[in-house]
């Protein structure tokens, strides 16, 4: 294939470069709009000229101080004998004294001297600034800087209530200052050492002076010392500098502390003093005292998840009363709006660059942050802002967010209040407030009525009283029980804009709008919370209510993705991620495990309950399974088995749970790595106590005897589960004995006269599946993990007792239960039928005879016919169903529809594998119904290994000589991801029929499609290849040479993946390696429309190699490492068309004939035609010549191809008038498919789009086509688009090449007749303004040079340009006069240059009733392919006439 | 680039190559291909109107096969009244004749 990807290399590209590199004007596809940038692009160069601008500007209000500005500052020794700086003299800002200071000193002498310095140190005061910085920089940015600013706040403070300042505790000289200069100087003394190596410093303290009595003094302040030689001082700055250092610290928002120190004055002391204190060893001079808030808040988990700190609260959480800062902080806020105004603007912008250039960007911004958040707390409108506007409270985890703000109900959609059963009673609508909730109050009222909005109900479950944290968690748990049974239901979603106020709603309705509030998140979230709850009721009522809010999320992804999206809805695609990260990051794990351990009283049933809800979440995602499976985190897994499994048996004290099994279960078939984590770990193996003992020998009354079937089975399934990895085989050696006895009561039971029980019938059919397994295991030792766990020579007896068993089961009477045994039986012989093929072949034949001989005894039995017929009946299965949900549990004993239905299937496959000739009559006749309504029965099951059973027959049956090729289409429709094989394995029986259809002489026909259909279905060719790769599905057929590759047993992964499992990981990275350019480490493209079953095979999958053709350098198909078959595949790019062609023929015929077309469209052979024009064949001249001889053929011309692209063009044709005539589907646009046809694979090259490639083609036609017919017919389709781009390509046919209008003779016929013409003709360009005009000249411009108008009833290039010049021309219209004029232009160019036959047909043509003649016309099927134009009447045309000649007269 | 081809490989002919190939097609009526040896789009379009315009053409079109490759393959078509050797002779004549005629006009308005 080297060749003619090469040669098609070295076309496509030029074609690109024809119009792209042209610089002169060259019309063919150098158009306008091609080239216009996409909007993105526009965004982002604005985006980049915003930028050059320096983007949006920001404004900063800073304060200045003013001429009354009242400051305190702590002069040093020497500037107190200075003359201290006038007050009045200060003029200049604050800042400006900042950016004066932070000038580089010439020496600390200079600086302490002051000289030509403002005044405008200052002292800082720590309290003051901490209760300031708190509220705003909480941990955002270094506080340090800010201490100048909010230096004035505590002055200010301590000025408008003086306090008497008695320390006691603060010794010698500092009595009678300050507190804070004494604590200070205290500290200045233990810090000696620092302070100590500075000899220019004063050695004397600077003394703060009492402010009420000190006038004000400035300049060279220790801090303003400090801040301009930047070293720190003292421990008070360290402390400062490394807030996250200390514990005590951090705690800035006193939310860690339990205990608040009060001053000397009584008030709480700052979190800053106290670190000092409690560093010193000091005891605070007030006293200690028990935090005030703490007792009236929820426990300590409630505080951290709730408090940030939001509101006025906080201030006085941090160590001062919030009545004394609130009112200084707004005199400082309106003094500083006073100074600002006062100011100029280049001083602001002066100010704002030094604030910048000391502070930093991160301090400015917190600043302006706190501002806006203080507005936003403050505002009294808070509440009803957060409920109005949905922008304003984003939706967010329950556990990260405070209180209100869990009130994620937009005001847009009604809130509802639920009873205390909940069940939702009323319905309010805009507007309603719970007013209440601010108070604690959280009973809400609606009108007359009163109950719990989810809102209230989620908080209410935060309650400090456990009593309301427990009946909380009740009304969640019945909310979401209610409304998930409702969204579990088939009936449609409530319309939310008919729902009345204050009247019940629908539960569907209700449901739906839980979905979109969230609501199983929050409740999920609430549980998790409250399963560390100290009460033991509270713990059970929070477990219950997670396993109802993990079932209302599992169906909630299915909700959402059939609810019509609402426009103020996004679409979340990483909604179940977070999800599920949520949940594990709330602490679920641990809460479980608190439950598990906490729990004394009802061991039981919680147990259950934790043993439900794993089961759910492992379900749920995979990342889950891992975290329960991984070492570090298994003693949850590890004390759960031990309280749920590893009892002793039988026992009537400790009841075993016998779900837990089912939780090994899930586990192990989540990933190979958890089987191979549990299984090294030995966590298995404390189930065997459950089948030591048979459970017919336990005593059937008791409740030991009822569970020990169970316990049995579930068991037998876990080990079953194990061996499909190659795993646990080892038991066969180890512990045989305890299986052994089941055989021989089998018999017993089987040859007995009382009936077989189902549970009997359950655990018999288990058995055998694990005698299936473990023969596949034996097969083929070396596959099995570690290897030789299980040999053939341990087994090869086995098959006698299954034989044994089959002959038994089939005897009378033939119920449903011994049915179930003999379909596992069957299997287990087949299995060993083949093992034998390997490992006895001398036994085989023998056992073979046997086999046959039981087979047509059963298939020879009338009454088993019947019964096969019965469990093959889907429309009575259905019927069945349908009643089944009305009746509930009655029936308890029998099988259910769908199981009833797969035993059916697993019976017919058994029979069908085991004697194909003695059975195939028979099956083929009782599955008659099934094959009918294969969909109807595929509905019907509900996992996918039933789904497996029915498909497996139902192709069997197809592909037997019973069934028909509309079967195999039909069921190729209807597979779904999971279930490649069987899709590739009908492809293949189609290619067969196809091949014996078209050409029986040629038995391989079809095979050089195989490589693209196996591409498709992600299946590689190569064997060698297939067999290292490793199986992300289980396989459908059990095999031995599957073992060591499969990696899980879901058929699919779980919906909500977070993909951060071990098992998602592994899967990435192998796709990663697998779409790798060997050679050049490229990413390979593949087809996204081709990419497997999901969600089905696409419609139009038999042209699907002509878009590998078309990408042939890049494809993976053909550039993967080893992806081609070894030997016997070596067609070149003409062969794989001409059968592509040939096959798709077939295929659209056959759907034609039997009239299921499965979604494909006219569009789809449109554009695989187009393709094909677009590929070039084989080589041409001599390769050894050295210039650019390497150009293809046109491959169109191809002598075999042309007829075929005839042939599916007419196809085409067909399909678009029926599709025009029938509307019963929609089709795909050319748009739609080229976005999924051609995108590549690389996310940042642009979206593929259907003009580009239009454009190379049309390009290419000019070029090349010498006006051939098929090409021109090709290039017609997207004119007859009907949404936006539409006249685009109108416009580049009619105007850009308007020189090949003469060569396009496109016949009516050849793009689907009548039908097909009303969608060319429809289209408005004389409504389209003022771009239409250059169209309408076109169009004039075709009939005058290039276009013959008398074929006008036959072609469709001229009929097109008739219709839309006599539309314009002889159609009134409105009165608007620039239409008229351009009218009566055209009408003078027309009646100036036309011949008098164009003028003719202009003026005759009715255009009015079109529809009604091309409908007549229609009818009369005129063999010649002629659909003449209707005529107007005869005045109407003397009418016109007089009206043109009159315009040619003027 | 030391693979990149002599700058000279893109006007001078190689040794033994032709300026100008023409290749009939077979199952086609009256078309010719021509390949226009170390020529691109400035010939090939300019040609391409050049024959358009000649009566009884009814197909011309052109491709460069490859952007790195200076070759140029032009397309003819005609109704049988003339060859579409002809129509290219034509064609050659009048863009001869444009261009001498915008030459002379050039050279008249520069005197001026």
């Amino acid at each position: 294939m080297s060749g003619p990807s090469s040669s098609r290399e070295s076309i496509r590209p030029s074609l690109k470069d024809l119009s792209q590199s042209d610089d002169i004007d060259w019309p063919s596809a150098a158009s306008s709009s091609r080239n216009v940038p996409p909007p993105s692009l526009l965004k982002k160069a604005k985006g980049a000229a915003d930028r050059q601008n320096g983007g949006p500007k920001k404004t900063v209000k800073i304060a200045q101080p003013s001429q009354d500005d009242v400051r305190y500052f702590e002069p040093t020794p020497k500037e107190r004998s200075a003359p201290t700086a006038q007050p009045g003299t200060n003029q200049a800002s604050r800042f400006m004294q900042r950016r004066f200071l932070s000038r580089p000193p010439d020496g600390e002498d200079d600086e302490e001297d002051g000289d030509g310095l403002p005044a405008g140190r200052f002292e800082l005061d720590f309290d003051a600034e901490e209760a300031g910085l708190s509220t705003s920089l909480r941990g955002a940015a270094p506080p340090q800087p800010m201490r100048p600013v909010m230096g004035g706040v505590q002055e200010r403070t301590r000025q408008a209530r003086p306090q008497p300042t008695t320390p006691e505790n603060v010794t010698g000289s500092s009595a009678g200052s300050s507190r804070f200069k004494a604590v200070r100087e205290a500290e200045r003394q233990a810090a000696s050492v620092n302070v100590g190596q500075r000899t220019s410093r004063p050695l004397n303290p600077p003394k703060l002076k009492a402010p009420s009595v000190q006038p004000p003094q400035d300049e060279g302040s220790s801090f303003g010392l400090a801040a301009t030689t930047g070293l720190p001082r003292s421990s008070e700055l360290a402390a400062i500098e490394k807030p996250s250092a200390d514990p005590e610290v951090t705690s800035l928002s006193g939310r860690n502390v339990d205990e608040e120190w009060l001053d000397e004055d009584g008030t709480v002391m700052s979190a800053f003093r106290k670190a000092r204190l409690k560093r010193e060893g000091r005891q605070p001079p007030g006293g200690i005292i028990k935090k005030s808030s703490t007792a009236a808040r929820p426990p300590a988990r409630t505080l951290e998840a709730r408090d940030d700190g939001v509101g006025n609260g906080d201030i006085a959480a941090e160590g001062a009363a919030a009545s004394d800062i609130d009112p200084l902080m707004r005199s400082i806020s309106t003094e500083n709006e006073a100074k600002i105004k006062g100011m100029k603007t280049e001083d602001i912008e002066q100010d704002l660059k030094d604030l910048e250039a000391m502070f930093g960007k991160d301090v400015l911004e917190g600043l302006k942050n706190r501002k806006a958040e203080n507005g936003v707390t403050k505002a009294p409108e808070r509440q009803e802002e957060k409920a109005s506007d949905p922008q304003s409270t984003p939706p967010q985890p329950l556990l990260s967010s405070p209180g209100p703000a869990v009130m994620k109900p937009s005001s847009s959609r009604p809130r509802f209040l639920f009873d205390a059963q909940g069940k939702a009673i009323s319905a309010s609508g805009l507007g309603h407030q719970s007013a209440s909730n601010d108070h604690g109050n959280l009973h809400e009222t609606s009108g007359n009525q009163e109950g719990y909005s989810t809102t209230s109900v989620l908080l209410l479950a935060r309650s400090t009283i456990a009593a309301q944290r427990s009946v909380a968690l009740g009304i969640i748990s019945n909310i979401a029980a209610r409304y998930g049974a409702q969204l579990a239901s088939k009936s449609k979603a409530g319309n939310p804009s008919s729902l009345p106020t204050g009247q019940a709603p629908t539960p569907r309705f209700v449901a739906t709008e839980l979905v979109r509030l969230e609501f199983h998140l929050d409740a999920a979230l609430a549980a998790i919370l409250a399963l560390h709850d100290r009460q033991l009721s509270v713990r059970h009522a929070a477990l219950s209510c997670l396993r109802v809010a993990l079932s209302f999320g599992a169906l909630e992804t299915e909700v959402k993705s059939s609810m019509p999206q609402d426009e103020d809805v996004e679409p979340e695609q990483d909604q179940p991620r977070s999800i599920c990260a949520q949940i594990l990051d709330a602490g679920l794990l641990s809460g479980l495990h608190n439950v598990l351990n906490g729990d004394t009283v009802e061991r039981n049933s919680s147990r259950e309950l934790i043993v439900a809800v794993l089961i759910q979440l492992v379900d749920y995602d995979d990342y889950i399974g891992d975290a329960l499976v991984e070492p570090q985190s298994s003693q949850l897994l590890e004390s759960l088995l031990a309280s749920t499994l590893k009892l002793p048996w039988p026992s009537s004290r400790s009841q075993p749970v016998s779900r837990a099994i089912n939780l090994l279960r899930s586990l192990v078939c989540s990933s190979r790595m958890n089987a191979q984590a549990l299984v090294q770990r030995e966590s298995i193996d404390c189930v065997l106590r459950y089948v030591a003992i048979p459970p017919w020998q336990l005593e059937q009354e008791t409740r030991e005897g009822a569970m020990g079937f169970e316990l049995f089975t579930a068991c037998l399934d876990l080990f079953t589960d194990l061996g499909k990895y190659g795993m646990y085989a080892s038991l066969v050696s180890r512990c045989w004995d305890l299986l052994e006895p089941v055989q021989p009561w089998a018999l017993q039971r089987l040859r007995g006269k009382e009936a077989l029980k189902l549970n009997e019938a359950r655990l018999l059919q288990s058995y055998y599946d694990l005698l299936t397994t473990w023969t596949v295991c034996a097969t083929d030792p070396h596959q099995t993990t570690p290897e030789h766990e299980v040999t053939w020579t341990q087994l090869e007896g086995w098959i006698e007792g299954s034989l044994d068993v089959m002959q038994a089961a089939v005897g009378n009477p033939i119920a449903e239960e011994r049915l179930m045994v003999l379909a596992a039986a069957s299997r287990h012989c087949k299995v060993w039928l083949d093992g034998a093929d390997v490992n006895a072949p001398a036994l085989k034949g023998k056992f073979s005879e046997q086999v046959q001989g039981v087979v047509s005894e059963v298939c020879g039995k009338t009454i088993f016919q019947s019964k096969l017929q019965g469990l093959l009946d889907v429309p009575s299965a259905m019927e069945h169903q349908a009643n089944g949900d009305g009746l509930g549990d009655d029936e308890e004993e029998g099988l259910s529809a769908s199981e009833k239905l797969v035993l059916g299937s697993q019976l017919g496959n058994m029979l069908l594998s085991l004697s194909p000739a003695q059975s195939q009559q028979m099956v083929a006749e009782a599955s008659t119904e099934l094959l009918q309504d294969l969909e109807g029965a595929l509905s019907l099951s509900s996992t996918p290994s039933e789904r497996l059973a029915i498909l497996s027959l139902a192709i069997e049956v197809a592909l037997s000589s019973q069934g028909s090729t509309a079967d195999l289409f039909a069921i190729l429709h209807l597979l779904r991801a999971g279930e490649e094989t069987l899709a590739l394995r009908t492809i293949r029986a189609l290619q067969i029929r196809a091949a014996a259809a078209i050409s029986p002489s040629t038995p391989t026909a079809f095979s050089s499609l195989t490589p693209f259909f196996l591409e498709c279905l992600d299946i590689r060719p190569n064997v060698k290849t297939e067999a290292q790769r490793p199986l992300f599905r289980p396989p459908i057929e059990s095999r031995p040479a599957d073992l060591k590759r499969t990696m899980t047993l879901r058929t699919s992964l779980p919906s909500s993946s977070s993909g951060r499992s071990h098992l998602q990981r592994l899967i990435a990275a192998t796709s990663q390696a697998d779409n790798t350019d060997p050679t050049t480490s490229s990413l390979l493209w593949t087809c996204p429309a081709s990419q497997g079953l999901s969600p089905s095979l696409r419609p139009d999958w038999p042209l699907l190699p002509l878009d590998d053709l078309l990408r042939s350098a890049e494809a993976a198909v053909f550039n993967r490492a080893n992806n081609l078959p070894d030997e016997g595949w070596d067609p070149n790019e003409r062969e794989v068309v001409r059968e592509t062609l040939l096959f798709a023929e077939w295929c659209v015929e056959q759907l034609l004939e039997t009239d299921a077309v499965g979604g494909l469209c006219s569009s789809h052979l449109w554009f695989a035609c187009q393709k094909v024009f677009m590929l070039e064949s084989g080589l041409q001249g001599d390769l050894s010549k050295w210039t650019g001889a390497v150009t293809g053929k046109d491959l169109f011309r191809d002598k075999e191809v042309e007829p075929l692209l005839g042939k599916v063009m007419k196809l085409a044709a067909t399909l678009a008038a029926r599709e025009a005539t029938e509307k019963r589907m929609r089709c795909p646009t050319l748009e739609d498919l080229a976005a999924c046809h051609l995108a590549s694979t690389d996310p940042s090259a642009p979206p593929a789009t259907y003009y580009s490639f239009y454009t190379d083609l049309v390009a290419l036609y000019d070029a090349i086509s010498y006006g051939h017919p098929l090409f021109a017919a090709a290039l017609m389709p997207p004119l007859a688009m009907k949404q936006y781009p539409a006249p685009d390509y109108r416009r580049l046919i009619w105007r850009d090449h308007e020189h090949l209008l003469a060569t396009l003779k496109v016949r009516i016929d050849d793009v689907g007749g009548v039908g097909a013409l009303r969608a060319y003709l429809a289209g408005e360009e004389e409504k389209e303004g003022e771009e239409a005009d250059d169209l309408l000249r076109a169009y004039a411009g075709a009939l005058l040079n290039r276009l013959d108008v008398s074929r006008g009833d036959e072609e469709l290039m001229p009929r097109v340009a008739l219709h839309r010049v006599s539309r314009f021309l002889c159609s009134e219209g409105t009165q608007d006069e620039r239409r008229q004029r351009r009218r009566a232009a055209l009408g003078r160019t027309m009646a100036t240059n036309a011949s008098p036959a164009l003028k003719e047909a202009l003026l005759r043509y009715d255009w009015n009733k079109e529809a009604a003649v091309v409908a007549a016309a229609e009818t009369l099927a005129n063999s010649q392919g002629k659909y003449p134009p209707a005529a107007v009447r005869a005045d109407e045309f003397e009418r016109r006439t007089a009206w043109l000649s009159s315009l040619s007269s003027s | 680039m030391s693979n990149a081809p002599d700058r000279f490989a893109l006007f001078i002919l190689a040794e033994g190559e032709k300026r100008v190939e023409v290749q009939e097609e077979t199952n086609i009526e009256n078309a010719v291909t021509v390949v226009l040896n170390k020529e691109d789009h400035t010939m090939g379009n300019m040609l391409r109107h050049a024959v358009l315009a000649v009566p009884g053409v009814l197909f011309c079109g052109y491709k460069v096969p490859h952007p790195l490759e200076p070759r140029t393959v032009l397309k003819i078509q005609t109704d049988g009244r003339l060859t579409p050797v002809q129509a290219l002779r034509t064609g050659c004549e009048r863009i001869i004749a444009q261009i001498n005629q915008v030459r002379t006009s050039f050279q008249t308005e520069v005197q001026v």
